[in-house]
């Protein structure tokens, strides 16, 4: 009896802290929100409001109708489509060949790609300062087609392992069958094998619209203002000489939803296509 | 028939190739290239009127500046740099571990639903969530001034003193890095066998006992890894700082990411700022190579 008491109290204790802990740690989030739906006069108090007292759609009939929201919203969609679909173009086939063939130094390539994703990261800004050196050689700067190879680029070492491992656990007997029966190459690849690694896929997919949505440094050193992707106009926004907080929270709220519903919706798929690719390698 | 396999072999082999080329052309020429380059460019006095392929060759002039001119910043970059690590990287394991340890209760009612929405912030883009915590920090109309404002406290200055932003830093850092730390440091706890629990109960282990004697060796491994990785991460913090108010004030808190980025893409100076991030490349792979290797020899003494 003491000791379902004692369970009873620690269970009320632990769930209370787990909920307080959680609103704190969310609490920048719900603060966002607030200051979107704020009259910018507002904002200025000096106590602390948890709830508004006064509440308007200003900010949000501004970024639809005044602001550059939708040029940003329109190169940054253009960045992460064309990035998804570099990345798939580029990797899908060298994971299938990874995966399915034996050639001189493959395990050579494998291997490098491996110590790259390791370690490439020390180089970031030294790769960043070379690169533009490069691309302003090659008058390639200001580009949202090369800005979105370059970023297809860097998916290319992870993601053909991810899918080369995925493609491992698909039973070679299909390929067998399907080239048999008089199937190209190609046709095998579409028709049998896509559908089957769906979720290694989507996860690669996935990934790469994230990574191409939400990175700011590359994009902010090579495009101009009529360029600018959403995080790069929201920074400009921001550094400007007075914000203004309550725009700048409803442009936040619209950029960070797509990629928070986007996760939400494959988390499922995620899980899948990461246990049977890489991790699990 | 010897004849035919041999055939189909080369054949097979030259389709591998040519799947593989274009995504390896891609990947040498925008990713490899760029950083072999920029030793290259390390030794030249590339700079914004020359930038787009008129620089020369100057030896090791660069490196010298660096490491010996006097008025150089390399070792105060640095020291700023290593400071936040010191910081940075105990906050987010003493966080990652006491959100796991709080987090894999059984008894916690809607556990499962609690944690994936704290794990949420993992998901928005880092460089956005710095910007909202620079609003949060905000001398005028940020909550947390407000917060002290309302409990009579004067407000604080956060961004716009060198000590000052230097905590903000952390606890951005804290906040952006909890997600990830918890979550591994949670699954290697769940990946613990209950039944050890049970067994060192009833041999009379005290909770404490448990924990210094069955968790913490057996969750030692990935969190080792996950300290590496961390540690590196804040050691090439760039977005926070850039981010919350550019390194500053008055450049002092610039880490070397920041510093670099700086010298070259605001103030032009393309060589030297490569010939610095060449030399910090050095120290972040050695670091990590001595952390990986250090990481295996412990956990192959207790195996």
């Amino acid at each position: 009896m003491k000791k379902r008491m004692l369970t009873l109290i620690l269970t009320v204790l632990l769930t209370a802290s787990a909920v307080l802990i959680v609103v704190i740690f969310l609490f920048p989030i719900y603060w966002v929100v607030l200051s979107s739906i704020r009259p910018y006069g507002s904002l200025f108090t000096t106590k602390f409001e948890l709830i508004p007292s006064e509440v308007t759609w200003e900010a949000y009939t501004w970024l639809i109708f005044e602001s550059k929201f939708f040029l940003w919203l329109r190169n940054s969609l253009i960045v992460s489509i064309l990035t998804v679909v570099f990345t798939l173009v580029l990797v899908i086939p060298s994971a299938y060949s990874f995966s399915r063939f034996k050639f001189f130094g493959k395990e050579k390539f494998l291997y490098g790609y491996l110590v790259f994703t390791q370690f490439a990261g020390g180089m970031g800004i030294a790769g960043l300062i070379a690169l533009y050196a490069i691309l302003a050689y090659l008058n390639l700067l200001n580009s949202l087609f090369v800005l979105a190879l370059i970023y297809a680029a860097g998916n290319v070492p992870f993601n053909t392992w991810l899918l080369k491992t995925y493609f491992d656990t698909i039973p070679r007997d299909f390929d067998e069958a399907a080239l048999v029966d008089g199937a190209s190459y190609f046709n095998l690849i579409v028709d049998v094998l896509l559908p089957i690694a769906k979720p290694g896929i989507a996860t690669v997919a996935i990934f790469s619209f994230m990574g191409a949505w939400g990175e700011f440094i590359l994009a902010q050193t090579i495009l101009s203002p009529e360029n600018y992707t959403l995080p790069v106009g929201l920074y400009s926004f921001v550094g400007q000489f007075e914000t203004k907080w309550n725009y700048f929270s409803a442009m936040a709220i619209l950029f960070a939803v797509p990629v928070v519903v986007m996760y939400l919706l494959a988390q499922r798929y995620l899980q899948m296509g990461l246990a049977m690719g890489g991790v699990k390698k | 028939m010897v004849e035919k396999e041999r055939t189909r072999g080369a054949w097979e082999s030259r389709i591998a190739f040519l799947l593989i080329i274009p995504s390896l052309i891609i990947f040498l020429f925008f990713n490899l290239y760029p950083i072999i380059y920029s030793v290259f460019l390390a030794f030249t006095n590339a700079e914004f009127t020359n930038i787009a392929g008129r620089y020369s060759f100057i030896g090791m002039e660069n490196f010298a500046k660096l490491l010996f001119h006097p008025d150089t910043r390399f070792y105060y970059v640095l020291g700023r740099t290593a400071l936040f690590v010191v910081t940075s990287v105990p906050l987010k394991v003493l966080f990652g571990l006491g959100l796991a340890v709080i987090f894999n209760s059984r008894l916690i009612k809607g556990g499962k639903i609690l944690r994936s929405l704290l794990i949420l912030p993992w998901t928005i883009p880092a460089m956005l969530s710095i910007l909202v915590w620079r609003g949060l920090f905000n001398l005028d109309f940020g909550a947390i001034n407000q917060m002290l404002q309302s409990w009579g406290f004067p407000r604080v200055n956060w961004l716009q003193d060198t000590t000052n932003a230097f905590i903000v830093y952390n606890i951005v850092e804290v906040w952006l890095a909890y997600p990830f730390m918890m979550t591994v440091i949670l699954a290697a706890l769940q990946s613990v066998p209950p039944e050890l629990y049970d067994s060192a109960r009833v041999d009379g282990a005290g909770t404490w006992q448990r924990l210094r004697y069955i968790t913490l060796p057996l969750i030692f491994r990935p969190l080792w890894f996950a300290t590496i990785l961390t540690s590196s991460a804040s050691f090439q913090a760039f977005l926070v700082p850039f981010v919350l108010n550019g390194g500053g004030p008055a450049r002092t808190n610039e880490m070397v990411m920041v510093y670099g980025y700086k010298e070259a893409f605001q103030l032009g100076n393309y060589g030297y700022a490569a010939a610095f991030m060449v030399i910090i490349s050095l120290i972040v792979t050695a670091f990590m190579l001595a952390g990986m290797k250090a990481g295996k020899m412990a956990g192959e003494e207790e195996s």
